[in-house]
């Protein structure tokens, strides 16, 4: 080998350190890049993975009024569909261990939205569930435990849609439906879901299915967050919209009416069977009031009979009373001769005898009257009861036709993915990352230029001889630089290759890593090889640093062999601008007027040392300030702007009744201070550049809409509704540079779209608002707004309990359809926003990391070029100490602009980063609190500290003999 | 009781087989108030033996003792405190304070001790009163040689020594230096020891030192010494 290239081997081995040192930088930067840049398309990959894996539905199917079997075959016939799966889904009150919580119970259905047993086994039977693993562990449940659940709501029988009440723990598992924290809203309970259980679907006695899941074919293959996969899920749902949709409707409608038809039918023919037995009754009393008239027709003559033997009799009673004591009858009354009493007695009963028979006669028609009356009584009861059933009936007929008249075609809901919680925040936080990604990298490669630069500089610098030999010797100058530039090369594309490698192996897998803490359902982690980025990295570093090392070079080629070979004259001190104030000269200390000449002398060096203590302060400041940022936007939001308690949705349909209950609640109730009434509807909002979708909200009383929403404008200035123009959030105005008098227009529903002025421009951080008064709304839609929400204010601090007490109360009013607390909301966004966090705390780790390099790596330097100079102060005998307060000083000096410089670009930084991070429907607070500069100034103080610890062990070593040697 | 006693004086790099001996054995003394000329060829061991002496470098084994103390068992710090007070060093290539001016060169040793001579006065005594605002940069060799006497005199030390004062400068300059240093010795009652590879002026010394391969090779008194002025080489 030619010994000049021995050299450059020799020289690898023997600066070994300083090799490493700009491989360290140079893998650094472009492991961040890269790193970072790749995280956002594995996130993506992580989430397609789980979602493949686990038989995520594409399209879910819910109606208004349930879903059969016939349903889901229709379904399934469509081309593009691969599975179709009916399950059922309640939303129950779960008792479990003195704890209540609202949970959403499942059946279990195969092949779609499979979950992952995570102890235990699947459920069987009508008494088995098993539930999702973050409620087991919230309410302290474990296998084996009971859960009690009821309906939670007075208009729900839990008989008609579970076997059993009681159900048995067997196992927990996770589901890729809900991997992040957040759960779904609930109509019942304190409306919010806490957990998620799973049974057989024995234990379900419903007729209908409550949602159908489907899954379409060909989208496995497809990334589920991408374009392709949207629109094969788009002509699925438009499939089903257009060849299954209506056919379904029309035939649950024609199932519901034919229901209905044969209600109303069943009790037509009660009533019909009534009529006929009234009918019969009828003419059964007929026949046996002819019978009576014919019996009473056959009395008369009887009668006469009786009476006239009666007569008789009479006559024989009256003679036989009177002449009782004698005996007899004597003659001439009755006869000639005396008649015994045995005589008259005799013939007496001879006539009483012939009487009785006619009597009997008598009595026995009575008798058969009489029951034949009692038979008609009963009969005319039994007319009478008809009757009653048929005037009952009837109505229940009218009732059951009113009921068939209002059975309305049911509505189906066809949605997809971007409905699932979770699903849309990962794809949320994926974009955000990739913004931020962007910018700091930037910074990376400045430092790796800076660093390079210098760690080059010196290099040439302690070969100022040897390049003069060889210049001497007639080497070429690039032959000579060439070293330098293969030195440099070697080291940067190491770095680079490492960095590469590593970056995007070893970030997304941090990053996401951190994100499973709020997505605990995410599942294994996927990593792609993303090297496109570590090549873009690579090449912009390998640019850097060889620019720099042919800036380092240049100066030193061009001098001739003679000039390298003397030793370097050091740079000339020369009177600084300071001295030319004597006032202000003499009064410095000694020391301080050598280490400010020191500062005026090595400019260089004091530049850049001031830009890495200054890029490492403002990268902590961009840190602690988008902590900042999103806590105010968490503190202000909910609490100032918002200043509700709780907000409620109307059925705006209900009846007056209704509506008057639930007036007639919130004015009365104790435990509510104020309430408000709204109109709110999901808009589109467009200016000359702009569209949104934003919530447009009509108060129904624009002055009380203070006590509710804190309108004020960017400035601070109050804002109230007129009728000239609308309040929109400031957000939206700064996406599409509007200001107040602008006009914008609004698409409401299926109403035409209207212009409107900006009357106000309101400070807001979260969603799009369009704020709008009662006659403006109507002057433009021409018609009444209609009343949907309310707000309302609760008495000051009601506990947990008390909250979830009055939210039951609320939710069972029949005109209201669910409640939300203003707190609840808080904590959600909160733990949105918790996923800012773990960005920050990259960036400091990094900062630190960065500034640690960059710090130590210029001390080195300054320390080995200005060996000479701090051997003669250890020669005059200057102590330890002494000669390390000497660079000190100094240091001190570069920390103080170091840190004030870093303050005011950390300032614009964080502007910067903020802009970038934000979605667009969220607005980042902009101001960094002063405590973070504190701490921002704390720590890089404390690094600085510590690189200062170690130059002193190496001002230590400076070996005084060594160091002045002569040049001989 | 000799002021400067070098005993049995050792300082070897590397050990075992590799094992150089820069001084071998050296064994000479100092009086007190001597102008003292070491010589010697390149790499005798001349400057390693000074800079032994000047409390800047370690010895092996042996004994120096200055003024009756042993300063080879100095501790780090009371080396430093030697150096401080006791030693004044001039250099062959000046190693002045680039950022300061002459002044404040001087100013610099001379804030180290609490006896110090005005450092207005040092660079009077060697001739540049009005240089003294000037930097470094903006003086010739021979004013920058005498800056650094003038540092080395402000300290108001027991020991001046000189490792090739004049090897950076012309033979006049030189010339001047030595005078200048030769007067110190004289005035000032200083015990000055200069060396160098230049044998020619050893008559001015009252006492050399021929130093070779780390040893002594002879240490004579001077009865006569003569003023350097009269020399020519």
């Amino acid at each position: 080998m030619k010994a000049i290239n021995k050299e450059f081997h020799r020289e690898i081995r023997r600066s070994f350190s300083r090799f490493i040192s700009i491989l360290l930088i140079v893998a650094l930067g472009v492991a961040f890049y890269s790193g970072i840049r790749s995280t956002e398309p594995d996130m993506r990959a992580t989430g397609d993975r789980l979602y493949d894996k686990s038989n995520m539905m594409d399209i879910k199917v819910v109606s208004t009024l349930g879903l059969s079997d016939f349903d889901v075959s229709k379904i399934e016939e469509l081309e593009g569909i691969e599975k179709v799966c009916g399950s059922y889904s309640q939303d129950v009150i779960a008792k479990t261990n003195g704890h209540e919580h609202v949970v959403t119970f499942m059946s279990a259905i195969s092949g779609i939205n499979d979950v992952v047993i995570k102890e235990g086994r699947n459920p069987s039977g009508e008494t088995e569930c098993i539930v999702d693993t973050s409620y087991l562990k919230e309410a302290k449940l474990k296998i084996g435990d009971t859960i009690q659940i009821s309906s939670g709501s007075k208009n729900t029988n839990l008989k008609e849609i579970f076997a059993r009440k009681k159900f048995i723990i067997v196992g927990s598992f996770t589901s890729s439906q809900f991997i992040s924290n957040t759960r779904a809203s609930s109509k019942i309970g304190n409306g919010r879901v806490s957990g998620l259980a799973i049974v057989d679907d024995k234990a379900f006695v419903t007729d209908g299915y409550t949602e159908i899941y489907a899954r379409v074919k060909g989208v496995k293959e497809e990334n589920c967050y991408e374009k392709k996969y949207q629109n094969l899920v788009n002509l699925a749902k438009d499939s089903i919209e257009t060849k299954v949709k209506d056919l379904c409707i029309q035939t649950k409608y024609q199932e519901l009416y034919q229901a209905a038809t044969d209600v109303m039918d069943g009790i037509q023919s009660q009533i019909d069977a009534q009529k006929k037995g009234i009918k019969k009754a009828e003419k059964k009393i007929q026949k046996k009031q002819e019978s009576i008239q014919e019996l009473e027709g056959q009395v008369p003559a009887l009668d006469a009979e009786i009476a006239s033997y009666q007569t008789k009799i009479d006559v024989y009673d009256k003679f036989i009373n009177q002449y009782s004591s004698m005996g007899y009858v004597p003659a001439g009354n009755l006869n000639t001769y005396d008649v015994p009493m045995e005589q008259l007695e005799r013939e007496k009963q001879q006539l009483v005898d012939k009487q009785t028979p006619y009597q009997t006669q008598k009595d026995q028609i009575l008798t058969q009257v009489e029951t034949l009356n009692t038979d008609i009584s009963n009969l005319e009861n039994d007319i009478a009861l008809a009757k009653d059933t048929i005037t009952g009936l009837q109505e229940e007929l009218d009732l059951a036709t009113d009921a068939r008249d209002e059975i309305q075609s049911p509505n189906w809901t066809i949605t997809d993915r971007n409905q699932v919680s979770g699903y849309v925040e990962f794809d949320q936080d994926a974009s955000r990352i990739a913004r931020i990604a962007t910018v700091f990298p930037i910074i990376f490669f400045l430092v790796a230029a800076f660093v390079s630069l210098s760690t080059m500089t010196r290099m040439v610098t302690e070969e100022r001889t040897n390049i003069g030999t060889l210049k001497a010797l007639g080497y070429s100058k690039l032959k000579i630089s060439a070293k330098y530039l293969k030195y440099a090369l070697w080291a940067t594309l190491l770095g680079s290759i490492i960095g590469g490698v590593v970056g995007v192996q070893c970030f997304p897998a941090v990053i996401l890593s951190a994100y499973r803490l709020i997505y605990p359902g995410l599942g294994s982690i996927k990593i792609l090889w993303n090297l496109e980025y570590s090549l873009v990295a690579a090449v912009i570093a390998i640019l850097v640093v060889l620019v720099a090392t042919i800036f380092a070079t240049s100066a030193t080629m061009k001098e001739t062999p003679a000039v390298l070979m003397r030793p370097r004259s050091p740079k000339a001190g020369k009177k600084i601008l300071l001295e030319y104030l004597p006032f202000v000269w003499k009064h410095l200390t000694f020391q301080a007027k050598s280490s400010i000449r020191n500062l005026v002398r090595y400019k260089r060096r004091f530049f850049m040392t001031l830009f890495g203590i200054s890029g490492c302060m403002a990268l902590i400041i961009v840190g602690f300030g988008l902590k900042d940022s999103s806590d105010e936007i968490i503190a202000n939001q909910y609490g100032k702007i918002f200043l509700y308690s709780g907000k409620v949705a109307i059925n705006g349909h209900s009846n007056e009744k209704r509506q008057n209950e639930m007036s007639d609640f919130f004015q009365n109730d104790g435990r509510i201070v104020k309430s408000m009434k709204l109109a709110e509807q999901t808009i589109t909002v467009k200016s000359k550049d702009q569209k949104e979708e934003a919530l447009l909200l009509c108060p129904e009383d624009a002055d009380l809409l203070a006590n509710f929403v804190s309108l004020k404008s960017p400035e601070g200035e109050g804002l109230s509704l007129g009728t000239d123009g609308v309040i929109i959030d400031e957000k939206f105005a700064l996406l599409g540079n509007l200001s107040v008098g602008d006009e914008i227009r609004i698409a409401c529903g299926e109403k035409e779209e209207v212009s409107v002025k900006i009357s106000g421009i309101a400070h807001n951080y979260m969603e799009h608002y369009v704020f709008i008064s009662n006659s403006l709304y109507q002057s433009l839609f021409a018609e009444e707004p209609l009343n949907n929400l309310m707000y309302f204010n609760a008495a000051e601090q009601l506990s947990s309990k008390e909250r979830v007490a009055l939210g039951e109360e609320i939710l069972s009013l029949r005109a209201c359809q669910s409640a939300s607390w203003l707190v609840d909301e808080k904590t959600q966004i909160k733990s949105v926003l918790e996923s800012i966090s773990i960005i920050v705390i990259v960036l400091i780790l990094s900062a630190a990391g960065l500034a640690f390099v960059v710090l130590y790596n210029l001390n080195n330097i300054n320390i080995s070029e200005r060996k000479r100079e701090l051997a003669t102060l250890k020669v005059l005998g200057f102590y330890n100490r002494e000669v390390e307060n000497y660079i000190t000083r100094e240091n001190v000096q570069i920390m103080f602009w170091g840190i004030a410089s870093g303050c005011i670009l950390g300032y614009f930084l964080h502007r910067f980063v903020i802009v970038r991070a934000e979605l667009d429907m969220m607005l980042f607070g902009r101001t960094i609190q002063p405590l973070s500069y504190v701490y921002a100034g704390l720590l890089t103080l404390a690094f600085a500290i510590l690189i200062n610890f170690t130059m002193s062990f190496r001002i230590k070593k400076i070996n005084m003999a060594e160091s002045m040697k002569t040049v001989e | 009781m000799s002021f400067v006693e070098f005993r049995d004086v050792v300082k070897q790099y590397g050990s075992g087989k590799v094992a150089i001996k820069a001084v071998d054995d050296m064994n000479f003394t100092i009086e007190k108030g001597e102008f003292v000329v070491i010589v010697g060829p390149s790499g005798a061991g001349k400057t390693t033996a000074l800079n032994i002496l000047g409390g800047m470098d370690k010895l092996t084994s042996g004994q120096v003792l200055v003024d009756g103390t042993d300063i080879s068992k100095y501790s780090g710090r009371k080396l430093t405190k030697y150096r401080r007070e006791d030693v004044g060093m001039v250099f062959q290539f000046y190693n002045l304070i680039q950022n300061l001016n002459a002044l404040e060169n001087v100013e610099l040793s001379g804030q180290l001790v609490k006896n110090a001579m005005d450092a207005k006065a040092a660079l009077k005594s060697v001739g540049l009163e009005n240089r003294m605002k000037n930097f470094p940069a903006q003086l010739s060799g021979g004013e920058q040689q005498r800056v650094s006497i003038a540092r080395a005199l402000a300290k108001n030390p027991k020991l001046l020594l000189c490792d090739e004062p004049t090897g950076a400068l012309d033979y006049e300059t030189g010339k001047q230096i030595l005078s200048l240093l030769e007067d110190t010795c004289r005035k000032q009652k200083m015990t000055v020891v200069v060396i160098t590879h230049n044998s020619a002026i050893t008559p001015m010394a009252d006492r050399v030192i021929k130093i070779r391969n780390g040893k002594v090779e002879s240490n004579k008194r001077n009865r006569f010494p003569v003023q350097v002025k009269f020399l020519e080489w």
